[in-house]
């Protein structure tokens, strides 16, 4: 009964909800460790993306090779809005960090804009319409390189939380910042490097969506939203649930792009709404950012 | 003989595997001042939250002037019923003056403005902060702060009033400031008081009645005398501080 | 008292002003920093008084415009009727996305709006039978106080300063009442209001209801006096943004506060625009985006409250050097 044309649609949406994932699990990071909701986080990928065209365009290197050098701008990016515009502000109410990155958003999107006006920009690769086929099922290469990437990505990151000293060190300061200092974790550099391994995760995204995807100015606000509905699905602050919620999102998301396509915003905005009321702690319920919840 | 304003049967709350309030049962009278001791992490401030409906009871009741609260929300219906109650942590509306604080809490039963801010003087006269009325709370010392929770709690005008550690971190002369100003509360309007205190000194001078908790469960109550003496009150305390003098 | 003699006295010389003042491109300025002080006190009361940022104000603003609008030209509907109704949906979709959120703690309340923002342009985008999509509406010039529309500039003076008198007379008023109380109790601690009796999530609930029937108003304002809308001029973030930025650089939770941001960031941001001219397009909104970060990080305050305390502080040195 399942048609071919159906399997291929979940393919896809499993292929882009991994690069969901990716931008999320940077967002949903961030918001773990500091309490911040980065609202440039789309215009970090924005810059990535940019970052990726202009060294296609002047020195003709291909976006993946450019992904680490992505993933090293977007960290010293992140680590300064950090140590620059966070750390400051740690101190002041929630509504401040969240102007601040607002702030920063809204400069980073018009300076693009001034700088690289509202065109939008492709680069083209040898390998761009290539497919691997299987059967009557095509899949395109540089959405299957983009989803390998942004998995690989996903689980060096989690790697690194997971085992090594500094990771854990990350984590003990995102349980209880008082008492993680009081053992002697460096607070600032921690935030400073959980800052920047979010905003890397856009860096390797950039790289990995410049040959599926089209770059201007306001790219960012498309996948920032995504990238909400995802943490939010997940978990605030929850790495797991935002890598299955950036897959059920990319399901989603091709499946009411099969169907409705124009509508395809109103069905996320509805499952946040439902997630929101029914299931605020997200899929896994680890979600933090709300305490016990007071209600009438 | 007294009417009794809180009772207490079989509390539970679990927070994941973690039984943090095991089985508790308790009751306090009009007037009456009680104190919930026991050492640290025994589950006494998420006993006030139990009360004051800040947290949800995995099992087990309460009744309030026999009405059952056990599950009712949000937190300000509890207010509202008659409840109050300050917080471990303080938490003044710090970007306010100390008059506005307290004018917020005498609001709950006096919704002309005009009445609440007279109200709210008297509280903070009866405190002692009345000269602090235009300082911003959260310039105030913490000393300072505690009265002033105390301030905004009683302007509520409980009729059961839970103070969790107001008198952590004074200076003993502070502290013989503050037991007067409780008990005369507790006299004057008729109002049951649950303290939660560390100051072991203060809560034996202070309260006629005591209850332990360890562990989540309650392993004793009496008078302060009779608390004191428990073999099993010893034992709890022993190795944590030897303050039981 | 004083406070009134002032207010009365900026009220009467702002209404004589357009006796005076002839040039279109002054009074054009005038009105848009009534309108847009009228919006920044719509946002002001839930983002201000109660600390419940909204990021998607701009959906309410255009539901307002857009329902009047459609009803006019679609329906032939009176712009007054337009209003009543753009007011009641506005109303209703607030309560919706702040039913959920308010329950919570947290910043599920920013997230729902910046998202629920979004999701109406695309809709309006999407629904062309009634919206004509991104070609926008165009209202026909035909003047009159049953169409809401008139002649020239000096009308729309005085209503759009009518609605910032009344918009800022309400925020005067609640700062003062027990609702204002309570609302900012709430931002400032949520469990301490609720140990006050205070039903923090209905409160807020009430304080975003009233926002977005002021925003809506404020819209229909716009479309009356633009005479035409598209998606891009209203939904977009920048015009959320801008409501915010008025309100945090006048004093967020200061009834004073939005107005003053809007007396200075409008005209400045006319004048930017004129004089950097299209070729610099985006750069005027840089501008804001760095003038936000920089009042977060310098006076978070705002103006309104830095310069009080800067009056209060020079008045009590003065006391103590008399003193001595």
């Amino acid at each position: 009964m399942i048609s071919y044309t159906f399997i291929q649609v979940l393919i896809s949406g499993v292929l882009l909800g991994g690069i969901y994932a990716l931008i999320s699990i940077g967002l949903t990071l961030i918001f773990g460790v500091i309490k911040v909701i980065n609202f440039a986080h789309g215009e970090f990928l924005m810059l990535a993306m940019y970052f990726a065209y202009w060294m296609w365009h002047y020195w003709g290197v291909d976006p993946y090779a450019s992904v680490i050098v992505l993933a090293a701008l977007l960290f010293l990016i992140g680590a300064a809005t950090q140590r620059g515009i966070i750390q400051p502000l740690l101190r002041s109410p929630a509504s401040m960090q969240i102007f601040a990155t607002v702030g920063l958003s809204v400069t980073l999107q018009n300076v693009a804009l001034f700088l690289w006006k509202a065109d939008y920009r492709t680069i083209q690769t040898a390998y761009q319409a290539s497919k691997i086929t299987i059967g009557e099922l095509a899949i395109g290469y540089p959405r299957l390189v983009a989803f390998v990437g942004a998995t690989a990505m996903t689980i060096i990151i989690f790697w690194f939380l997971k085992n090594t000293f500094t990771g854990r060190a990350i984590r003990a300061i995102a349980q209880d910042r008082m008492a993680a200092m009081l053992v002697g974790v460096n607070q600032k550099r921690m935030y400073m490097l959980a800052f920047g391994l979010g905003s890397a995760c856009v860096g390797v995204a950039g790289g990995l969506l410049m040959p599926i995807y089209y770059v201007f100015p306001t790219v960012g606000t498309y996948f920032s939203l995504t990238a909400f509905v995802v943490v939010v699905l997940g978990g605030m602050g929850d790495i797991r649930g935002a890598w299955i919620g950036g897959i059920i999102i990319g399901l989603v998301e091709a499946i009411s792009g099969f169907y409705v396509p124009a509508l395809k915003e109103a069905v996320y905005f509805a499952i946040f709404i439902l997630i929101l009321l029914f299931r605020p702690s997200g899929i896994l319920g680890l979600g933090r950012g709300f305490e016990e919840v007071a209600q009438e | 003989m007294r009417r009794n304003v809180l009772e207490v049967k079989d509390l539970t709350r679990r927070f994941g595997g973690l039984v943090a309030v095991d089985g508790v049962s308790f009751q306090i009278a009009e007037g009456e001042l009680m104190g919930l001791i026991g050492p640290n992490g025994a589950g006494k401030t998420t006993i006030f939250n139990l009360i004051s409906g800040h947290l949800l009871p995995t099992s087990g009741s309460i009744r309030f002037l026999d009405m059952d609260i056990t599950h009712l929300k949000p937190p300000a219906a509890r207010c509202l019923a008659g409840i109050g109650r300050t917080f471990q942590i303080v938490k003044p509306f710090g970007g306010l003056t100390v008059w506005d604080n307290v004018t917020i809490g005498a609001l709950a039963r006096h919704p002309d403005m005009g009445e609440a801010r007279e109200r709210a003087r008297q509280m903070l006269e009866f405190v002692g902060l009345w000269g602090y009325k235009e300082v911003a709370a959260r310039s105030l010392t913490l000393p300072g702060r505690k009265r002033l929770e105390m301030a905004r709690a009683m302007a509520t005008e409980p009729k059961l009033l839970l103070l969790d550690e107001v008198m952590a971190g004074l200076t003993p002369t502070e502290i013989s400031e503050v037991l007067p100003m409780i008990r005369r509360f507790a006299e004057e309007f008729n109002v049951a008081i649950i303290v939660v205190e560390h100051v072991m000194a203060a809560v034996m001078r202070l309260c006629e009645w005591i209850v332990v908790i360890h562990h989540g469960k309650k392993i004793s109550e009496g008078t302060p005398k009779e608390v004191t003496k428990d073999p099993k009150v010893i034992e709890a305390y022993l190795g944590e501080e030897a303050f039981i003098a | 008292m004083k406070r009134w003699v002032w207010s009365l006295f900026i009220l009467a010389l702002l209404s004589a002003l357009p006796l005076v003042v002839e040039t279109q491109f002054y009074l054009h300025i005038f009105i848009l920093t009534f309108l847009y002080a009228s919006f920044a006190n719509s946002w002001n009361l839930i983002g201000g008084y109660a600390g419940q940022l909204s990021l998607g104000h701009a959906a309410f603003f255009g539901i307002g415009a857009y329902a009047c609008a459609i009803g006019s030209v679609k329906f032939g509907i009176s712009p007054f009727i337009g209003l009543a109704i753009g007011v009641i949906i506005a109303v209703l979709v607030s309560a919706a996305i702040g039913y959920p959120c308010f329950r919570l703690r947290g910043p599920f309340y920013t997230l729902s709006t910046i998202a629920f923002a979004e999701v109406v342009r695309l809709l309006t985008l999407y629904w062309r039978d009634l919206t004509e999509g991104a070609v926008g509406i165009l209202i026909p010039f035909k003047p009159g106080v049953a169409n809401l529309i008139f002649s020239g500039k000096v009308p729309y003076y005085y209503i759009g300063l009518a609605m910032m008198a009344l918009s800022t007379f309400l925020c005067y008023h609640v700062e003062r009442s027990r609702f204002g109380y309570y609302l900012v109790a709430v931002r400032e601690d949520e469990d301490a209001a609720e140990a006050c009796g205070i039903r923090s999530a209905r409160y807020k609930l009430y304080a975003a209801m009233i926002s977005a029937a002021i925003a809506a108003v404020c819209g229909v304002f716009y479309v009356q006096y633009m005479l035409f809308i598209d998606p891009e001029g209203v939904f977009n973030l920048n015009v959320s943004i801008q409501a915010a930025l008025m309100t945090i650089i006048g004093g967020a939770g200061t009834w004073l506060g939005p107005v003053v941001g809007a007396a200075l960031l409008i005209p400045l941001g006319e004048f930017l625009r004129g004089w950097l001219g299209g070729a610099a397009r985006g750069l005027h909104m840089a501008f804001y985006g760095i003038v936000l970060i920089v009042v977060v990080m310098v006076i978070p305050q705002g103006i309104v409250v830095t310069v009080k305390n800067l009056l209060k502080t020079k008045a009590t040195r003065k006391v103590e050097e008399e003193r001595r």
